[in-house]
């Protein structure tokens, strides 16, 4: 059957003939109205980063764009195909075209659109071959794919819009199939669906690269909503406007153009022309919900059956759906099919994998959707059934914070408040203190009054989270109806807590008041218990009673381990570490201080850990155990980044610059005290509660800066007088009067001091007093004060002695060899140490004036990039990167190359296009971002601070601007600008001395070994500088006569590019002034023997006159 | 009332049709609005169809009159009535109010499919339906479905419409206007650009063209305030409003009315 034509009007309006083989059918109407592509959308915003990717995949031969409904998959390709001046066919789908006839047919008339003298051949077959097309379609796909190689000549492009409207079953597919299989490489094909057609995809993967643009790459960017938002609606979004919007759409465009809509239409907007004020549009984004509600309703929801509907209406409640959880509360639904299908369909659904397992989402708009739905199906009661059912499972299961929130959905507020209560403890130590917080706040208090305990574990979480009044409060009024309800164990806890608090606030008496009360309640052998024996202690640690604290830790400890509480077992006995460590017991410190580690048992690591490690590291450098010292020093730092303690940072920084202050690094002592002082800063802790200034007076001390020593020393003890701690005061005044002592104030010093040693004396700190009596002893040899000397030295030989202050010891003989220059002095050391006295005497001296040379020539500088010549990074020049930090190449480029660029700031595609050129973007995605990570990880290899110096802001990744650096190449553009500025205010000293400095930096050529396009570009850059600045300098240095210096700088000209004539001449100028005339004869011959050589010319007349008058 | 003969389909089993069904109604209101005319004129330009939809008196009529006075296109106009839910009597005014513009419409594949079709054809209707109106060599067509909503309860209306929107031509635009939307999925239209919808809080009047029309009225700015807040911009209280107003200040003297809540009711 002919395609009936209406007379005049060929092949406009073409009635597809009945399929023959299934008589009875009813005609089909070709409609050209299918092959048209879709009007502009007014709201259009053009999308650069997918119309590029559509644009580069025009090499290959399909591109895939699936996603969900709404995603903007047409507007998109219309778009494309709008800018392009390409000849497209676009083929609109329905379910209609599930039929190879028909599909076929319309392809055929569409590329007839296009080729005027298109289709004579299909059409032909279609009409003849009817029947074999029903029994083997793809064959009909051969015709087509012969009639496009002869007729079609220039590239075109088919869209199948819509190809998820053709089902599952159909033969289309097959035809699809062979079409994509065959496709010549004049068509390009994009598919248009919202789920992967099931043709083989794979085959087509394995033939060349398959493109896709899928969900998450139609999603809007923020920064493409920002501009939809700026340029199509005329608003500004406010940043938390901005985070709002992503956090309710997750960019889906649809959505936001329905909330674009809602605010049209709100009056205020009609008054004000259309636009909507941007205060108003959050509140619109909920109102909209209506319309986007609907939405799911008809494009989403009603497409799936009523079991999946069923089961997405309950799963709806879960915030997020794992399979495990599904297999068990849905039994008979086959969730581990139907999830994976519904993500696979872009149902709204996505799912994420950490390796270990896989975890489903819903889009949270439509989750919401999801969950109006449900109730307005099951009423609020149904729901409420299904909430208690999650929740008896999670509670089961001993997920105690999704249970408590379906228990407060389900509106079981009495069962939600019993769980708090029963597991808050263990709640509060799996870290999530904010869940419990927020839950428990959603409580009615009468439920919560009916369970005193869940109040005290409020009161626990406010106590953490530092609101003292707060958490009183709650353990007041739980204490209260504890009692109540006779519930001693609990009214003990609550009590503890308030001890703690008290503790917390100096109130010690008011502490042992509730400690006894506590005491009197628990039983002997409970937990509160040996709670109690350590706060106690620690109050008396605080209190300065060290004696009485072991004591109470003792007993304590005695408690824990006779209840098998490993927990407070370790805890207490790194307390009872304390009192040794303050006394000075250094060895018996580290015993108890390391229990605390548990190097033997595996198990979670626990923040505490943190103090014991720096405690630790203390007691080492005490010792002079440098090493152990730092390796603790890093585990603190690192547990401390793990558990972001924010008030430990800067002990352990302060620690460290203890270290290095040790070690005489001095520069790197004063960095750490520095970073120290940021941390307690951030921490909001004021310095006169720490130690930093007492540590960087002693750091001046030890440089031989004894004012700024007295000046940090002074500041100290003013901001901290000796009501609020005697230790603390009497530490201090230990160091003020070793300053003094340094400043020559003998007598102050001795007054100072004997203070200082009656307190430490008095107190059994063994360490302290020892110290205070060596610096005793030197004020008195300078005050000739013989006996007295002799005393006091032999008091700190003796403790030294009797609690191994060795290297104490050592140093102190080394810093005062004149106190053992008598020999009765001299015989009270031991004999080891008395042996090196003058070789001691010899090191320290070189070792201090070394470190104030070093101060004078070093600053600090966080990181170094050095590109001019082989590379160097490095972060502190003692300590290099790992030596496998740069296992890939491109990792260290890239860093060279973002450190080179503007402002040392890259964008992501400049990065890409740099690095990885025309690779396929697929595999710059899988690459990329490991990439990246590498820099990163590469800069903290071997490393005891990980710092992040890369930033990602805004499409572009850029150096930190927290921290310093040294890049070689700005130095050397600096220092070049500078020569000039100088050159032209004619400072010539200035000019030389700035491009000498520069040419120092040149070790080679920039990059060296590096041969990326953009190293190219830098490198011929940075050679010309170069060689400008010898032939500059090399200009200067012949007017000055400077012949020497003149040749050298020639030949280093000459190195680089051996041809520059007047080069040669000013080398033979530079012979013949200096009477060398065999050289100028020389240097001639060789330029001639060059040009000839290597150019065959003569030297240029130029280059002969000079050589000839030279010679005259 | 103008009874025509069904020319269409003369014989024995012809039916009568009226004319009023099929023409555009007068135009009553007095003022003109620009912000819903352009509205409109800017969803023929970038979608296939439009619904108004909003209650009585909201004002959907006339603006549809208005409109298509001025939309510079060929209408074909039809006003539905509960009866109309029969297939054959909505295909039959529909080809007729076309056929008034493109003479011949539907004759040679749409009535002789309509001839023995049943529910089931509704969607070949569709198809031939816009088969007859690719027919080219004519002037831009808009088609206006009146009050549509008296027959959503007939089985025809959303397979029909869901089939024909999508395919509808470039020059062809309908614009329907209904109390309710339709019970039908609309969203996939909407966001493929096949369907534009006007909905009641764009039909009220602003403060601008509720001054317009009482400046008509001779009425003033401030009358127009108080009338709109007490109306909320429905079009055929606020214009009652205005004319009870502005007859009682041709009666009694210049003094200003008070306005109370009981003078400014509905008209419905």
């Amino acid at each position: 059957m002919a395609p009936r034509n209406r007379a005049g009007k060929p092949a406009q309006k073409v009635l597809i003939p009945v399929v023959a083989n299934a008589p009875g059918s009813l005609p089909s109407f070709f409609l050209r109205t299918k092959l048209m592509p879709p009007r502009p959308s007014p709201e259009l915003l053009s999308r650069p980063r997918l119309t590029e990717r559509l644009l580069a995949n025009l090499a290959h031969s399909v591109t895939l764009v699936t996603a969900n409904a709404g995603s903007g998959k047409t507007t998109l390709v219309a778009d494309f195909l709008r800018t392009q001046n390409r000849p497209f066919v676009w083929y609109q789908l329905d379910h209609t075209d599930a039929d190879p006839f028909v599909f076929l047919g319309y392809i055929t008339h569409g590329i007839q659109q296009v080729v005027p003298d298109f289709g004579m051949a299909m059409f032909s077959y279609l009409q003849e071959a009817a029947g074999e097309l029903a029994q083997h379609p793809e064959r009909a796909v051969d015709v087509l794919l012969n009639e496009v190689l002869e007729r079609v000549d220039q590239q075109l492009i088919l869209v199948l819009d819509d190809y998820h409207h053709l089902g599952a079953d159909t033969a289309v597919h097959a035809v699809l199939d062979r079409l994509l299989a065959y496709l010549p490489d004049v068509m390009h094909v994009i598919i248009i669906s919202r789920e992967l057609p099931p043709i083989s995809l794979s085959r087509l993967r394995a033939q060349a690269p398959l493109s896709t643009i899928d969900r998450p790459d139609l999603l809007f960017t923020d920064q493409e909503t920002q501009e939809l938002f700026r340029k199509v609606f005329d608003l500004e979004l406010t940043p938390v406007q901005l985070a709002e919007y992503r956090q309710r759409t997750h960019g889906w465009i649809t959505a936001l153009q329905l909330v674009r809509q809602v605010a049209q239409r709100t009056p205020a907007s009609r008054e004000n022309g259309g636009k909507a004020e941007p205060g108003d549009l959050v509140e619109v984004l909920t109102r909209s919900e209506r319309d986007i509600f609907d939405y799911f309703a008809e494009e989403v929801f009603a497409d799936e059956v009523s079991e999946t509907q069923h089961l997405l209406l309950r799963l709806s409640l879960l915030d997020s759906i794992d399979l495990d959880t599904c297999a068990v509360l849905y039994k008979g639904m086959n969730c581990a099919r139907l999830l994976p299908n519904l993500v696979r369909r872009n149902v709204f659904l996505t799912v994420a994998s950490d390796g270990q397992g896989e975890e489903y989402r819903l889009h949270p708009l439509f989750q919401s959707f999801l969950r109006r739905r449900f109730r307005s199906e099951v009423g609020r009661s149904g729901v409420a059934v299904e909430h208690a059912r999650y929740a008896d499972y999670f509670a089961a299961r001993k997920a105690w914070e999704p249970a408590v929130r379906h228990l407060l959905a389900a509106e079981d507020f009495d069962r939600a408040a019993a769980i708090i209560a029963e597991r808050g403890r263990e709640w509060i130590a799996s870290g999530a203190i904010g869940s419990l917080a927020s839950l428990a706040g959603a409580l009615p208090q009468a439920e919560l009054e009916k369970h005193p305990r869940a109040l005290a574990h409020q009161g626990e979480v406010a106590r953490l989270r530092g609101e003292y009044d707060v958490a009183q409060t709650f353990f007041r009024r739980s204490v209260m109806l504890l009692r109540q309800q006779n519930d001693k164990e609990g009214e003990a806890e609550a009590l503890h807590s308030l001890a703690t608090l008290a503790r917390r606030q100096g109130e010690y008496e008011t502490a042992f008041a509730y400690l006894d009360r506590a005491i009197e309640l628990a039983g002997e052998n409970s937990a509160v218990h040996t709670k109690c024996g350590n706060t106690r202690g620690l109050c008396l640690v605080a209190m300065g009673q060290w004696t009485a604290a072991e004591r109470e830790f003792r007993a304590a400890l005695q408690s824990a381990e006779e209840r098998n509480d490993e927990y407070y077992t370790r805890l207490i006995a790194h307390n009872l570490g304390t009192p040794a460590g303050i006394r000075g017991d250094f060895g018996e410190a580290l015993r108890w201080l390391g229990r605390m580690l548990r190097a033997d048992l595996q198990g979670a690591p626990m923040p505490q850990e943190a103090i014991a490690h720096l405690n630790m590291a203390r007691c080492h450098l005490y010792r002079g155990a440098f090493d152990a010292c730092e390796k603790h020093l890093e585990n603190a730092l690192d547990r401390c980044q793990m558990f972001n303690l924010v008030a430990s940072r800067g002990e352990i920084f302060e620690a460290y610059g203890n270290l290095y202050r040790e070690r005489h690094e001095v520069e790197r002592a004063t960095e750490f005290y520095e970073r120290a002082a940021r941390a307690y800063d951030d921490a909001g802790i004021a310095l006169s509660r720490v130690e930093l200034l007492e540590e960087l007076a002693l750091l001046s001390l030890q440089v031989g800066n004894v004012g700024t020593a007295r000046a940090h020393i002074e500041r100290l003890i003013s901001s901290r007088p000796i009501e609020k701690g005697e230790i603390n005061f009497y530490t201090a005044s230990l160091t003020r009067g070793r300053v003094m002592l340094a400043q020559g104030e003998y007598g102050a010093a001795r007054t100072e001091l004997a203070n200082t040693l009656k307190y430490f004396h008095g107190n059994g700190l063994y360490y302290y007093e020892a110290q205070a009596s060596m610096a005793l002893a030197a004020c008195e040899l300078k005050l000739g004060q013989e006996p007295d000397l002799l005393v006091h030295l032999g008091r700190a030989l003796e403790l030294a002695a009797r609690f191994d202050y060795e290297y104490w010891l050592q140093r102190e003989v080394a810093h005062h060899p004149e106190l053992f220059a008598a020999e009765e002095a001299a015989e009270l050391l031991p004999s080891e140490v008395r042996d090196q006295l003058p070789s001691l005497r010899a090191q320290t001296t070189s070792k201090v004036q070394s470190v104030q040379v070093e101060i004078e020539t070093r600053t600090l500088t966080d990181l170094s990039i050095n590109m001019l010549g082989p590379i160097e990074i490095f972060r502190d020049p003692t300590r290099p990167l790992g030596a496998d930090a740069w296992t890939t190449r491109r990792a260290r480029d890239i860093l060279c190359f973002i450190a080179s660029r503007r402002h040392r700031r890259a964008s992501k595609d400049a990065i890409i296009d740099a690095f990885w050129g025309e690779t396929d973007l697929e595999v710059v995605e899988k690459n990329f971002h490991p990439t990246v990570s590498h820099i990163r990880k590469a800069l903290n290899s071997n490393q005891p601070l990980k710092q992040n110096f890369l930033l990602y802001r805004e499409g572009d990744y850029q150096f930190n601007q927290e921290f310093s650096y040294r890049i070689d190449i700005e130095d050397f553009d600096r220092l070049l600008t500078e020569g000039e500025n100088a050159r032209r205010a004619r400072q010539f000293e200035e000019c030389i001395k700035a491009y000498e400095s520069a040419i120092a930096l040149c070790r080679g050529e920039f990059m060296q070994g590096s041969y990326d396009l953009w190293v190219e570009e830098q490198r011929t850059y940075y050679g010309k500088q170069y060689l400008r600045l010898l032939e500059s300098l090399a200009a200067v240095a012949e007017k000055m006569q400077d012949w020497g210096r003149s040749m050298q700088l020639g030949q280093r000209i000459l190195q680089d590019d051996p041809f520059r004539e007047d080069v040669h001449c000013m080398l033979m100028r530079a012979h013949a002034a200096t009477g060398n005339r065999g050289a100028v004869k020389d240097q001639f011959e060789e330029l001639r023997r060059l040009l000839a050589k290597e150019l065959g010319v003569e030297p240029g007349s130029e280059a002969r006159r000079t050589y000839q008058e030279l010679l005259k | 009332m103008l009874i025509i003969e069904n020319f269409t389909n003369p014989g024995p089993g012809a039916m009568q049709l009226i004319l009023e069904k099929i023409t555009i109604p007068p135009r009553t209101i007095h003022i003109s609005r620009p912000r819903l005319l352009n509205l409109l004129y800017e969803s023929m330009g970038s979608c296939a169809s439009t619904i108004i939809n909003g209650r009585a008196g909201s004002g959907k009529t006339i603006l549809a009159a208005d409109f298509a006075k001025a939309s510079g296109r060929a209408i074909a106009w039809y006003k539905v009535d509960g009866p109309d839910g029969d297939l054959q009597i909505f295909f039959k005014y529909l080809i007729a109010s076309i056929e008034q513009q493109r003479p011949g419409f539907g004759r040679e594949n749409l009535q002789p499919i309509l001839r023995t079709a049943g529910i089931e054809q509704v969607g070949l209707l569709a198809e031939a339906f816009v088969y007859e109106l690719l027919d080219g060599g004519h002037e831009p067509l808009l088609i206006v479905i009146e009050d549509l909503h008296q027959v959503y309860d007939a089985e025809l209306v959303v397979p029909f419409f869901r089939r024909l929107l999508p395919l509808l031509p470039g020059d062809v635009h309908i614009l329907i206007t209904s109390r309710t939307m339709p019970p039908a999925p609309l969203w996939r239209l909407r966001s493929k650009q096949r369907l534009f919808v006007i909905e009641e809080p764009e039909l009220a009047f602003s403060r601008q063209e509720a001054s317009d029309l009482f400046e008509h009225y001779g009425l003033s700015r401030e009358q127009a305030t108080i009338a709109l807040d007490h109306t909320h911009g429905r079009a055929s209280a606020l214009n009652s409003c205005a004319e009870s107003l502005a007859l009682e200040h041709i009666d009694s003297s210049s003094q200003v009315p008070a306005m109370t809540g009981n003078q400014i009711s509905g008209s419905n």
